[in-house]
């Protein structure tokens, strides 16, 4: 009889665990149960259909459950598990019990919920469910003003998205800046101008204290620390939390994220277990830290790796190197590890390479200035994180530098790289290389090179 | 119930938010033009006076090798090669069938 693997969790690392699995045993029984009515779309698309530059929710589909069941997945749609039992090798669901050989376990985040009186009134948004931000899309159609709560990358493209379709949007975070936990102060100053420029009112420096009840429930206004904020909705952006209870009540470890620990083969502390997604602690590539809430391409990554160790193979994944980039406004930013706030809240040491160049030629029309910014080891001047921002070709310059950081990379290396010189395409230097040559005529003026 | 992680989740996320502050607020120094400040800690004396100075006053390397020993950093993973100058070697292929 044949091996059957459940995949509890219907997101990227579920969806990718569960096809891997299958294609590399395909005489393996495939279950996926998730308790939401979609799978294979792209979450991360929703605030950009809010503010209209995707045209419908329908484009973020990027399959069917149809062609899953054709390709041979057992699809338990709106199915939630509710207890697993490691010692019977079975999930319950629905009060049935169904049986396992292995399991993988994707069961994803939940949003951090403010901590204040009134959250729970009617008018608080979440952004997570398709369905749900269809609903809400429509509801946007009856209001005028919006509180975006929360600084964090969904925050800001929530806010810059809601500012784009011409509502009144004020954005509230107790920190001083936009994206405060990851970002630098210099490089989130012209995400603050662009978001401006959509019509958002910048808040930051301001305390959330309560959801105002405006009758029958409902919120009607914010009251921050810096008075109180008239609204008709609220949109809740805050953190990502590991969706881990199902887990740890079946006894899987948990580490100081929250995260399910797993090992370079994505395997939980249980035989036959494993995991991925924003449910799992990964380590960082510099320090080896666990660390949790990446992307939806990691999450991919990891199901893949998961769900062909679950079939049968033996892969593994990398510490990450976290390249990261989003677009705030209009204007596109991104990095790759630390930056110079994150690496000084660490306490790791560095030095600093900065440039400014142009994506094409000068001359070509579409220029624009990106601004390089990489942090290397003193001494040995390996590259520990950059932060990059401008307009085209910001994602491919984070991409590029946290793969050659996992390389062991220098600031050296980077001065003298060679680079695509196309008038329409590139320009003659390179940004990157820029920053790395400023970096180390630095160095060597400080005697540091 | 308690949170899943317990009391060294609790220890983590109260070190990070008071280690992110103090380094929000070191930051404004070096980029004045930064909006405005961090918001005040809340942490108590004991944070704020003992545990965030000695933190900083110890060096990176020295943090390394005790988080390492304290079983703070990750296991049953491989630490990426990153020796400068060395060249990237692909992974050993497998032998068949293993």
């Amino acid at each position: 009889m044949s091996e059957r693997l459940v995949v509890i969790g219907g997101g990227g690392a579920g969806i990718a665990a569960a096809t891997i699995a299958k294609r590399v045993n395909p005489d393996m029984q495939v279950t996926l149960f998730t308790e939401f009515e979609d799978v294979a779309y792209s979450p991360c698309g929703i605030p950009f259909v809010h503010g209209r530059e995707i045209e419908n929710f329908e484009s973020l589909f990027l399959s069917t459950v149809d062609r899953y069941v054709a390709d041979g997945l057992d699809m338990r749609m709106e199915t939630v598990v509710t207890d697993i039992d490691l010692d019977r090798r079975t999930i319950t669901a629905r009060n049935q019990h169904e049986g396992f050989d292995k399991l993988v376990i994707c069961t994803g985040f939940i949003w951090e919920k403010p901590d204040v009186p009134g959250a729970n009134l009617d008018g608080l948004h979440y952004v997570k469910n398709i369905r749900k931000a269809m609903e809400f899309d429509k509801i946007l159609d009856t209001v005028k003003t919006v509180v975006v709560v929360g600084a964090t990358p969904l925050g800001v493209e929530m806010a810059g998205n809601l500012g784009r379709r011409g509502l009144e949007v004020h954005f509230v975070d107790e920190g001083p800046w936009a994206l405060h936990e990851v970002l630098d102060p210099d490089v989130a100053q012209p995400v603050h101008e662009s978001l401006e420029s959509h019509g958002v009112t910048l808040r930051f420096g301001t305390r959330v204290e309560a959801f105002v009840d405006g009758g029958g429930g409902r919120v009607r206004a914010v009251q921050t620390s810096d008075g109180e904020i008239p609204c008709d909705l609220v949109v809740v952006c805050l953190h990502k939390l590991p969706n881990n209870q199902l887990a740890a009540q079946a006894g899987i470890a948990i580490g100081s994220t929250g995260g399910i620990v797993v090992d370079e083969g994505m395997r939980t502390n249980k035989e036959g277990v494993w995991a991925a997604g924003d449910v799992v602690e990964v380590p960082h590539g510099l320090t080896l830290i666990p660390i949790r809430g990446l992307t939806g391409s990691h999450a991919y990554a990891q199901g893949r790796t998961a769900g062909a160790n679950a079939g049968g193979d033996d892969r593994t994944y990398d510490p990450v190197w976290v390249p990261w980039g989003l677009v705030g406004g209009d204007y596109t930013i991104g990095g790759f590890s630390l930056g110079e706030t994150l690496a000084t809240a660490v306490g790791v040491p560095y030095v600093l390479a900065k440039g400014v160049g142009v994506s094409r030629a000068r001359y070509f029309p579409g220029a624009t200035r990106t601004h390089v910014k990489i942090l290397a080891e003193p001494g040995t001047l390996k590259l520990i994180g950059a932060q990059v921002h401008g307009g085209e070709g910001v994602k491919e310059r984070c991409d590029f530098l946290a793969f050659v950081a996992k390389r062991g990379a220098t600031l050296e290396d980077l001065a003298w790289m060679e680079n695509i010189y196309s008038p329409p395409i590139g320009a003659l230097f390179e940004p990157i290389a820029i920053a790395a040559q400023n970096g180390l005529a630095e160095l060597k003026k400080a005697g540091q090179a | 119930m308690s949170a899943p992680g317990g009391f060294r989740r609790t220890m983590r996320a109260t070190m990070e938010r008071q280690l992110t502050l103090a380094a929000m607020e070191r930051m404004r120094r070096v980029y004045p033009d930064a909006p405005t400040r961090a918001p005040a800690t809340r942490a108590g004396a004991v944070w704020t006076r003992v545990i965030l100075p000695a933190y900083e006053r110890i060096p990176w390397d020295v943090k390394q090798k005790a988080m390492r020993s304290a079983g703070m950093t990750a296991r049953g993973w491989t630490p990426p090669r990153r020796e400068p100058g060395q060249p990237w070697t692909p992974p050993t292929p497998k032998e068949p069938g293993a």
